[in-house]
């Protein structure tokens, strides 16, 4: 592509997205549309894996060490569970401690567990942190296979409900997507369609005087893209305005088991996103409109 | 330049526009295109353009035989020639300096080569001074001197007119002509379709004489022969 080109290219583009006025204004609006949908998809998605990996940092199996074992089985009991190929990090927790633990919790009524120390009912816990949670499952079984292993305490269901509700939200969002990518990309095409009409006098000289085909047809993809990337710039504003308003407001409400991401650590990626999308969005419609009704 | 051999043209609805024509145009000449309405001029003219393609025959522009040009090739041949049309065909948003660079422009030609060009083709057409009007502001023989330049400022080898002087009042068709005929005698090889008979019997130029689709005279210094 010449320089020359496309100096033109982008100048008569630029000319369409405003002769155009409404129509223009009407594509924006319906890319914003699709890209707030898929924008909000993507903030809260991101939000899930994070408030989940949290969790998951805290993941941990305990295991009930069989009330039988003396200390000495107990501690090669330990070493048997270190050994195994998922488990990082196994820290023992006596029932001594637990006791002395539940006193302190147990305050002024601490005396009721006076006795205990001689009996201790409790029992002696390994609490296991694993390497790769996806694995759990088949670690679980291991660890339940190992002598000694009265039970497994584990903490799934939190992380598999938001799993799972990242996995629901994925498949709305997808769904929505669709539908809203359609919705503007046929729109896009049509406020096209308007410009290639409203130029076919133009069309038709250029023709005659030896333009080539794709010379005609840049200008119409550009006008697209234009529309677009403004598309893209207004999405990117207001999730960036009500993200941070957002998490203003949750912050107010002093929630501490989770954090959210900070909006710098989206910033780059949802400007990446909406841009490319826009882009996409803009350049297929027209070239839809292009296709359909302009005959080079 | 142009030779058409055996020619044929019938249209998706049955019609026969040309039927085996064959003709020779050389490099420089200045031909005539006359017939009554309907006997394949504008056909003719349209496969020089490349808008149609012939049925059968070939149609061999500068060595290259149009028939077999790939989509992609078409504007190149373009190129060779300029148009202008009886209803002028100017973008009447644009100045007259900018119809005639638009013409430069979608070609790709850098923008020191249109600053030097179009002010010495408005010049040649004689509107040196109206380069900033647009074309409601003008004439129809001035109008259609604009269209004459944005056809000459590439310098084609050959100017395909169509009816050129069918708008016009006799006295601008002739100054149209004189500036044609000027045009001529600088090299461009032209084809004109037209309807003029005064025009035609006071250039003696060659005739070709379509009927029916079928060439029925071809002659050098020809007349019009036709009484209208």
């Amino acid at each position: 592509m010449k320089i020359n080109s496309f100096q033109y290219y982008l100048r008569e583009a630029s000319k369409n997205v405003f002769s155009n006025g409404w129509m223009s204004i009407a594509s924006i609006f319906t890319v914003i549309a699709s890209l707030l949908v898929f924008g909000l998809f993507l903030v809260l998605s991101v939000n899930m894996n994070h408030i989940a990996g949290q969790l998951e940092g805290d993941y941990e199996i305990v295991v009930v060490v069989d009330e039988s074992y003396d200390v000495a089985a107990r501690d090669a009991m330990g070493e048997t569970l270190r050994s195994l190929t998922n488990v990082s990090e196994v820290t023992l927790n006596q029932k001594e401690t637990r006791l002395e633990e539940w006193k302190v919790k147990f305050g002024e009524d601490a005396v009721l567990l006076d006795g205990y120390e001689e009996n201790n009912p409790l029992r002696d816990w390994y609490k296991v942190r694993l390497l790769d949670l996806s694995l759990a499952d088949e670690t679980a079984k291991e660890l339940e296979a190992v002598p000694g292993v009265a039970k497994l305490i584990r903490n799934q269901d939190t992380i598999d409900k938001l799993v799972n509700m990242t996995g629901y939200l994925g498949s709305i969002s997808v769904w929505v997507m669709i539908f809203l990518t359609i919705a503007s990309v046929f729109i896009i095409s049509n406020t096209i369609k308007l410009t290639v009409y409203a130029r076919r006098k133009e069309i038709n000289i250029m023709k005659f005087v030896g333009a080539t085909d794709w010379f005609i047809r840049w200008p119409f993809i550009i006008e697209g893209i234009i529309i677009g990337l403004f598309g893209a710039v207004v999405t990117y504003i207001l999730v960036s305005c009500g993200y941070q308003g957002i998490l203003g407001m949750l912050s107010g409400l002093n929630i501490s088991f989770v954090t959210f991401k900070p909006f710098g650590d989206l910033a780059f990626s949802l400007a990446g996103t909406f841009l490319l999308m826009g882009v996409v969005l803009g350049g297929l419609g027209s070239l839809m409109s292009v296709r359909k009704h302009l005959k080079v | 330049m142009i030779l058409l051999s055996n020619v044929s043209k019938v249209y998706d609805n049955g019609s026969t526009a040309l039927n085996n024509i064959s003709f020779v145009i050389e490099r420089g000449e200045f031909v005539f295109i006359v017939g009554p309405s309907g006997a394949g001029k504008s056909t003719l003219i349209k496969l020089l353009m490349h808008e149609e393609t012939a049925t059968s025959g070939d149609v061999i522009i500068k060595n290259v035989n149009v028939g077999q040009l790939t989509q992609k090739q078409i504007p190149y041949l373009r190129r060779n020639m300029g148009v202008v049309f009886q209803d002028f065909r100017l973008l009447p948003n644009k100045t007259v300096y900018e119809n005639v660079s638009f013409a430069m422009e979608v070609v790709g030609a850098p923008k020191r080569a249109i600053r030097r060009q179009v002010p010495a083709v408005l010049s040649m057409v004689g509107l040196a001074g109206k380069a900033k009007m647009l074309p409601g502001q003008l004439s129809g023989g001035e109008q259609q001197r604009v269209a004459l330049a944005r056809a000459l400022v590439n310098n084609p080898a050959f100017l395909i007119a169509d009816e050129p002087t069918g708008n016009l009042n006799p006295k601008t068709a002739m100054e149209i002509m004189e500036l044609l005929d000027e045009i001529n005698k600088r090299g461009t090889t032209i084809i004109m379709a037209t309807h003029a008979k005064e025009i035609v019997n006071v250039m003696k130029k060659r005739v070709i004489a379509i009927e029916d689709g079928v060439i029925v005279r071809d002659e050098a210094r020809g007349d019009y022969g036709y009484e209208n």
